[in-house]
């Protein structure tokens, strides 16, 4: 019995306990990999729906069944060589060539001349056999490893995405940021917000909506003089209040002044009103939260007397935008004044005390700003 | 490749081919009965007797001539009967007188002293006659009057006995059953089987025209042979399990054994289970006992050594469906 003999017989037990082995190790991965695919989908469920929680755990808790089996397999369940040779036999029909000779080889007492035949002739095919392994036997890939990768994958997106209740979370922060951020803001910003859109700046005020309402139809009826002035201006206005309805007094208030302004200032006005400016809808998110985060302004009812008083000497057109020159001077009193008068009214009117304050500190800021040169 | 290995492999190359000539030639004497004549030459060339069981007709006694006119051994053939005495087997001593005028006793061997005995019908032979056959089954020696007398070498009984015709017919004790190695039916011949027969045999007797394929020396290392055929542990351990699982007791038991059968398989069984592997091994040309060769000698080996319960028996339970069974499950599979 030579060695080359032996050492391939034994080349080929050992090819075929290799394949075991790794395919021992595919079928406790496959089995494993459900586990995991389940635990990260219930860790991703569970995270977007009850509770935040951070995904390095829950990875851990998937992946380590299937490192314990995989270690398990690895450690524990390698194939003997004896089984190895029975399934040499099966795979290639040996008939128990190749364990026959396995335990031949294995014996170390003296063999007859029918063992040493039986011995050769395993040495005669093991080579042949060792090549052909890999055809004979691919590898058996796991068939229903499909879906739970998905749901693994799906797990594992889930606990990327924000939680509920860190959404929650972090709408107060940010919130608490924007409130921050308005208070610091420029006078040049808050000036563009006010003037730019005085309508969308509460736009959310929806709590505060049907008031606003009330009050924007007030404040038409102190116009309807400057309303009917220009009819045909009177109905540019007209509409704009109408595709502004719902929304803030001051816009019907704009739309109003519009009415009593020059058509050809009307227009531009109109166009300056209706949002045609840069950086709109950035303000309609960041002034939705100036209604509830706004820093509360030191405005004291003296000032808003005052104000409400105030005809108005403001100067300058430039800070209204388009509006600009003599007649825009005077359209932007004629805004200010019913807003002025409004405020006031609505500083005596039904309102809640909150929404008087509000519409107050708004007005007195709006009047403010105006009339600055 | 070293010498003995050479020689080794010409050798058994040699024997496989002159095994199949043999089976070649009963192939042309019994037509379309393959597995049985693959289980005769089995359970021949392994040491053993058989005893077959088959409708008349089939050709069972016609099978044991051509295989004795194959071997180039003589023929020996018993016709049992209820009145047939153990002497007519054994043989008797008569007296006689020598030259010198004294008178003694000499024995005069009766037709067991044969190295292929035929005994057909044999369960129409008394349980008396059927005992005589006992000693020289296992013990291959017939003693009579304090002497032994040894039978040739090699030494089988082929009996047949018929499974329909049973009045007046003493079924043979398990005792004596165990004595055989293979228990082989003759199933019916398929038409085709029937064709060929009509060409092969409708005018002439094959068997009358068979050459010696196999000189005794030849059967001898034949046998030989077949005992150096490697069984290797795994092999003998499914052996074991198998004749185990025969035994409605042992925790081992299947099933089936334990619905069905009374009584397992004997020890004996088992050696005979893989005597005959190892020889059906050698009849495939293969050195070593493969797990096929156990399923395939199985059924035969087994099956006269079970015994079924009796309510199987009256359910109509075949002997064969229940081995089946156990040996589908004990055996690996391929």
């Amino acid at each position: 019995m030579t060695g080359l003999q032996q050492s391939e017989t034994r080349a080929l037990i050992g090819a075929v306990r290799d394949r075991l082995w790794l395919q021992c190790a595919v079928d406790a991965g496959s089995r494993d990999v459900r586990l995991a695919g389940a635990v990260l989908l219930i860790g991703g469920l569970y995270h977007l729906f009850v509770h935040a929680i951070h995904a390095g755990p829950v990875v851990a808790l998937a992946v380590l069944p299937l490192v314990m089996g995989l270690v398990v397999v690895l450690f524990r369940r390698r194939p003997g060589s004896a089984a190895a040779a029975r399934t040499a036999d099966i795979w290639f029909d040996g008939k128990n060539l190749i364990t026959s000779a396995w335990e031949l080889l294995q014996r170390r007492s003296d063999h007859s001349s029918t063992d040493e035949l039986v011995v050769a002739r395993a040495q005669a095919v093991a080579a042949q056999w060792r090549r052909q392994l890999a055809s004979v036997q691919p590898l058996r890939w796991p068939q229903r490893v499909t879906t739970p990768l998905l749901l693994a994958l799906t797990g594992l997106l889930l606990l990327q995405l924000p939680s509920k209740e860190w959404l929650t979370r972090f709408k107060g922060v940010e919130n608490v940021q924007i409130g921050e951020r308005t208070r610091d803001a420029t006078p040049r910003d808050s000036e563009h917000n006010m003037e730019g859109q005085p309508s969308q700046t509460l736009v959310a005020a929806r709590a505060d909506q049907d008031a606003l309402t009330a009050m924007a139809s007030a404040s038409l009826h102190s116009q309807d003089a400057a309303a009917t002035a220009t009819p045909q201006q009177a109905s540019e206005g007209g509409e704009q209040t109408e595709g502004t309805q719902g929304q803030h007094p001051a816009n019907k208030t704009k739309g109003a002044a519009l009415s009593a302004m020059p058509p050809e200032n009307a227009s531009s006005a109109a166009a300056a009103a209706g949002g045609k400016q840069p950086g709109n809808q950035g303000d309609i998110r960041v002034n939705r939260d100036i209604r509830i985060e706004a820093p509360p302004l030191a405005v004291s009812e003296v000032e808003i007397q005052r104000a409400a008083g105030t005809r108005g000497n403001a100067s300058n057109g430039n800070e209204l935008g388009d509006i600009q020159g003599p007649r825009a001077q005077a359209s932007s009193d004629a805004a200010i004044v019913p807003a002025a008068r409004h405020a006031e009214t609505a500083y005596r009117g039904d309102y809640t005390p909150g929404l008087r304050a509000y519409m107050a500190r708004y007005f007195l800021e709006l009047n403010t700003r105006v009339s600055q040169p | 490749m070293n010498t003995n290995v050479h020689l080794s492999e010409r050798h058994f190359q040699s024997v496989h081919k002159e095994l199949g000539q043999l089976r070649e030639a009963l192939q042309k004497v019994i037509v379309g009965q393959d597995t049985l004549i693959d289980e005769l030459i089995t359970a021949v060339f392994a040491g053993g007797h058989v005893l077959i069981e088959g409708m008349p007709g089939l050709g069972k006694t016609h099978l044991v001539k051509g295989l004795a006119a194959c071997i180039s051994l003589d023929l020996s053939r018993i016709q049992c009967t209820p009145d047939l005495m153990p002497a007519d087997i054994t043989g008797s001593e008569i007296l006689v007188q020598d030259e010198a005028g004294q008178h003694h006793l000499d024995f005069r061997p009766g037709p067991i002293f044969a190295p292929v005995v035929l005994v057909d019908e044999i369960n129409r032979a008394t349980p008396k006659t059927q005992a005589a056959l006992l000693e020289s089954m296992q013990e291959r020696q017939v003693t009579l009057a304090g002497k032994r007398y040894a039978l040739p070498q090699p030494f089988w009984v082929v009996a047949t006995q018929n499974p329909i015709e049973l009045e007046g017919t003493y079924p043979l004790p398990e005792a004596q059953l165990d004595r055989f190695m293979f228990k082989v039916q003759v199933p019916y011949p398929d038409d085709a089987a029937l064709l060929s027969m009509i060409d092969v045999s409708l005018d002439d007797e094959p068997a009358d025209h068979l050459s010696v394929i196999l000189a005794a020396q030849q059967i001898a290392q034949i046998m030989d042979q077949a005992r150096k055929v490697f069984v290797a542990d795994t092999v003998k351990q499914a052996a074991v399990g198998l004749i185990l699982a025969t035994h409605p007791e042992r925790k081992e038991a299947m099933p089936a054994s334990r619905q069905h059968i009374r009584y397992g398989s004997s020890p004996r069984g088992m050696q005979a289970l893989l005597r005959s592997a190892r020889m059906h091994a050698l009849l495939q040309g293969r050195a070593q006992v493969a797990f096929d060769d156990l399923r395939s000698v199985a059924l035969p080996a087994l099956r006269h050594r079970v015994l079924l319960k009796m309510e199987s028996e009256m359910d109509g339970v075949d002997t064969d469906t229940v081995l089946t069974d156990i040996i589908s499950q004990c055996l690996p599979a391929r």
